[in-house]
């Protein structure tokens, strides 16, 4: 097992005075410095134990992006691949997973494309997930009949999301559910941060019309 | 991280909540940690894989080659002597159809068959192809004989339905 060395600590330099290197962005300097000595069998440990840092987060962005659990497992996948292929080019002096969720979002807008080609109008159903969803929203509920608003509230809400525009769907699902700041997600997707903040507000704007007088 | 002014929730931030809490729990029903340990296994095994062939000879500046060369089979390299051979009795076999043509041209019996036109000297001594059905319907030797046909023709006096017509035509007499 490689641990990360002085040389390895050193070259990661937090954006703060008081910041300290997250644990992704050590453990991919780590394979990184592997990977660069030659030393594959460590380097995949070590990309083992990266991947398992990151791996929720990025398939619940790519799951809610794309709504497919199929295809956000293997954006991530191949999320996974690109990174350990092309690991000599990430700066440590940025976190590790904003460049992650980076090739996250380019891999899932990929996907979208080649969906659209091929696949034209299929529909994408997760109804068991989507129980469970209902479930855990409606719980918080105290009694039956504000547990089934809930339950609608939610599927209205899922609804309206799901009928935005790519960009504004991308730009929400990285501010709701990821809970990126504008200017975090103008540098995961390279939009300018005052774009991302209009495609927000026109994305809120158009769920708070679905949903009507239900809020 | 928290950069969201009020005015840009234009959703109440209970609905978003909760939103929120339903697409978590339906990631931890979709993803579980079977899921994620399975998907890691398979990344890894991606990674495993050879997928660049190195060229023989020029073995990677790091770690070793990927894959080696392979030695060629014997099989194919009967196969690619095969077709090479193949290739060579082809380039052989049509470069000598022309001669074929010109041993053929030279053994026919010399002369024009009997009913066809003379070779056409512009054509190089090759007959010119004719029509399908083109029959030639009279030959002649040469000129002398096609003059001969054609006195004898005048001279002879012509069916009887036509002899009225005859003796009202001119009649031009070259003596």
């Amino acid at each position: 097992m490689h641990m990360p060395t002085s040389s390895t600590a050193a070259a990661l330099r937090p954006s703060g005075p008081d910041a300290t290197p997250d644990a992704a962005s050590v453990a991919a300097l780590a394979v990184r410095q592997c990977v660069a000595d030659g030393r594959l069998p460590e380097a995949h440990e070590a990309f083992g134990r990266l991947m398992a840092l990151c791996q929720r987060r990025a398939l619940r962005l790519a799951y809610h992006y794309l709504r497919d659990a199929a295809d956000a497992d293997e954006v991530v996948q191949d999320a996974f691949i690109k990174v350990f292929q092309h690991i000599g080019q990430f700066d440590p002096a940025r976190p590790f997973e904003q460049w992650f969720l980076k090739i996250v979002v380019n891999t899932a807008l990929d996907r979208v494309r080649s969906r659209r080609r091929h696949v034209e109008g299929r529909a994408w159903s997760q109804d068991e997930a989507e129980s469970h969803a209902i479930e855990a929203v409606a719980s918080a509920e105290a009694d039956a009949e504000r547990q089934l608003l809930a339950a609608e509230r939610w599927s209205a809400v899922r609804s309206a999301v799901n009928g935005l525009p790519d960009r504004q769907r991308l730009v929400f699902t990285l501010s709701q559910i990821d809970g990126q700041s504008p200017t975090d997600i103008a540098a995961t997707t390279g939009m300018n941060a005052a774009t991302v903040r209009v495609h927000l507000f026109r994305a809120l704007r158009r769920v708070r019309a679905a949903l009507g007088d239900s809020l | 991280m928290n950069e969201h002014s009020p005015a840009d929730h234009p959703v109440a931030e209970p609905t978003l909540d909760a939103y929120r809490r339903g697409v978590e729990a339906e990631c931890e029903a979709l993803f579980g940690e079977a899921m994620l340990s399975r998907q890691r296994s398979r990344v890894l095994r991606r990674l495993s894989e050879p997928r660049v062939l190195a060229f023989p000879g020029s073995p990677a500046p790091d770690g070793p080659p990927a894959v080696a060369a392979r030695p060629v089979s014997s099989s194919r390299g009967w196969l690619g002597l095969t077709a090479a051979a193949a290739l060579m009795v082809g380039l052989v076999t049509g470069q000598m159809v022309p001669v074929a043509d010109l041993y053929l041209a030279v053994s026919a019996p010399t002369g024009p068959a009997q009913g066809l036109p003379e070779p056409d000297q512009a054509t190089g001594g090759r007959a010119t192809p004719s029509a399908p059905g083109y029959v030639s319907a009279v030959a002649f030797e040469g000129d002398d004989a096609l003059l001969d046909a054609i006195d004898v023709a005048v001279s002879q006096q012509g069916p009887r339905e036509l002899r009225a017509l005859d003796d009202l035509t001119f009649q031009y007499d070259q003596r």
